[in-house]
Order: structure tokens, then sequence, then C-alpha cells
């Protein structure tokens, strides 16, 4: 990033190519649509590319980036243009490699999910995704999501609560679920 | 340890790895209800990992980079605006703020001078907003500001 902020469009290119499978997934999971996270993952890389000067060392740079593609669908998800009533359009476009059997099946577990992240809070659902796909520390997090980590913690714990409930019957154990969270 | 401690601590043990609080493994060695969702968080996490990243679509690559060339043609006109929303809104702060000092404590406040002071502060908090917002928010939420809120704010700062 720093090489690109000193006039290197080939750092931008870059950093593109890195992140652009992960902001993407992120978009897509967020906002539970294929072609809506494409254009999503791609606003976010052109605001990096615009805000370019604003960008500070101090923090690492997949945390800014994680924080631009958060604020982005969180903004989204607030303005309710991304809210879709029917989880039959979710991920109904699928990848070039599937095989009908598999992408069936994918795709159903995906609506079942993408569901149930649907219905968390956003920022519940943008902590819990970023811990767990991303792979970032609640500190990380914290940043990415401009809160504290005590904060996190607590959305992290609470999205689960209520996946937990949500997704009951997919689960090991599935009638013990609901008692178990309650 | 209550339950609900106990489950918190698993899930910051599990997300991060480490071991468990003592405490809570005492706890979970007699609690069904804190095994079962000790077992619920691991199922719970193989469920949500089953959804494997995807690949964008063909023709991203070439999508994204017509839309990046528009806007390297594009002047940075919105950039050079966006500039001037932090200095303003400090101005504006001050402004506001010497003007109620300079009114001074009041033995008996009429509702029309705290009404007004209120919809200064509610100004000053939009602008706050808006100083922490990415460009395009700000210039979105700045485009909605009434012509007269924005005409009040500039003769305060020039009052000042």
């Amino acid at each position: 990033m720093l090489a690109f902020q000193a006039g290197s469009e080939e750092a931008f290119v870059k950093l593109y190519r890195l992140y652009r499978d992960r902001i993407f997934n992120f978009a897509r999971r967020m906002l539970g649509d294929q072609a809506q996270a494409e254009e999503a993952a791609q606003d976010v890389f052109l605001k990096i590319y615009r805000a370019k000067d604003r960008y500070r060392a101090n923090s690492k740079f997949s945390t800014y980036i994680f924080r631009v593609a958060s604020n982005h669908c969180l903004n989204l998800l607030a303005r309710k243009e991304h809210r879709l009533t029917d989880h039959g359009e979710m991920a109904d476009h699928p990848s070039n490699n599937d095989d009908p059997e598999s992408s069936a099946s994918r795709s159903q577990l995906r609506s079942i999910i993408a569901e149930a992240v649907r219905d968390l809070p956003s920022k519940q659902a943008a902590a819990l995704l970023l811990c767990l796909h991303e792979g970032m520390t609640y500190r990380d997090v914290a940043e990415a999501l401009d809160t504290s980590e005590s904060a996190i913690k607590s959305l992290v714990f609470r999205a689960r609560e209520t996946m937990m409930k949500k997704l009951s019957t997919q689960l090991p154990g599935a009638e013990e679920v609901a008692h178990a969270v309650q | 340890m209550q339950c609900n401690e106990c489950q918190r601590s698993m899930v910051m043990t599990h997300d991060h790895g480490g071991t468990r609080d003592p405490q809570a493994e005492t706890h979970l060695q007699g609690c069904v209800t804190c095994q079962t969702f000790a077992r619920n968080l691991q199922g719970l996490d193989g469920l949500l990992l089953a959804d494997t990243p995807d690949q964008v679509r063909p023709g991203f690559d070439t999508r994204f980079f017509a839309r990046l060339n528009e806007q390297r043609k594009q002047p940075a006109r919105r950039w050079h605006l966006w500039h001037l929303v932090a200095p303003l809104t400090g101005a504006v702060a001050a402004g506001v703020l010497g003007v109620i000092l300079l009114a001074g404590p009041r033995t008996a406040p009429d509702l029309g001078d705290d009404l007004e002071v209120a919809m200064h502060l509610e100004m000053l908090e939009d602008l706050e907003v808006i100083s922490n917002l990415e460009d395009t928010e700000a210039f979105e939420i700045l485009a909605k500001l009434d012509e007269d809120d924005l005409r009040t704010l500039l003769t305060e700062e020039e009052m000042q």
C-alpha cells in the first residue's frame, strides 16, 4: 500500500489481486447475493484507490481494507437496498467450475446460512464473519468496525448464540441446542 | 461460575486458541447445558465454514478496470471539497461555542434560546458524523443539508 501511495499503480494491481476474492466473499456473505457482492467488492477497491492518501501505516492493510469493506456493506444493508426478501435469489449464480449436483447442495446450504446471517444485526454479522472466515483477532475486528474489543467479544458471542438457535436443526444434537442457548 | 460466563469463555478460547479458563473447565465437567453448548459451537463453525469461498464470475476484472479507468478520468473535485469539511466543522464548533459563552448565564432561560442552542448542537453533531464518514457518504449527507442551515453556519463563522 505504501508503494501505491508513492505512486506505483502496479502495487495497487497487486493489492487488488491479493484481496479480490477475500473482499468479494466477505461481501457475498454479508449481502447474500453474488452480483451485488461483486459490485460492492469493486466499490471497495475504487474507494481504496480514491483514498490512497488517507491510508496511514499504523494499522495492518488487511484491517484497513476490511474496515472499508465492512463500512460499505453495513451502509448498503442500512439502506435496505441489499436486504433480499426472497432467499431464492441467494447464491443463484453458480460459479464456473461447479457440477450441477454439488452446486445445488452448496446453493441450498448457502441459502440456509445466508438467511441466518441476514437475520443477524449487521454489525454482529460483520464481526462474526471477520473472526470466523478471515481469522482476524478481536482487536483487529474492533479496529475494522470502529468499536472496542469488548464490544466485539459481545457481538461475536451474541451472533453465535442467535445462529445456534436459527440453525439448530442443522447442528449435531439439534434438539438440545434450543435449551442449551437459552 | 455461571453458564453464561463459561460459554463466553468457551467462545473466546474457540476463536483465539489457548487453554481454557480452569474455572470454566471445572464448570463444563459438571454442566450438561454447557457441554451441549461446546458441542454446538464446533458444529456451528463447521456449518458456517462449509460455505467455502466462491470465485468472481468471468469478466469481473474487465468490469473493474473499466470502472477504474473511468474514475481516473474524472477530476478530483469532490476530494478538494472534502478537505473543507474538517476545517468547517472546527470553525463552526468554535463559533457556536463563542455564541453560547457570549450570551452568558441566564437566570431565566427562555424556550426560544434553548431551542436555538439545541438546533446548533444538532447541526454540529451532523458535521461530526460527516467528518467521520467516507467521502461518498459525506457528500450525500452534505447534499441534503438545507441551504439555510449552511448560510447560518457560515454567518456564525464570519461573526466569530
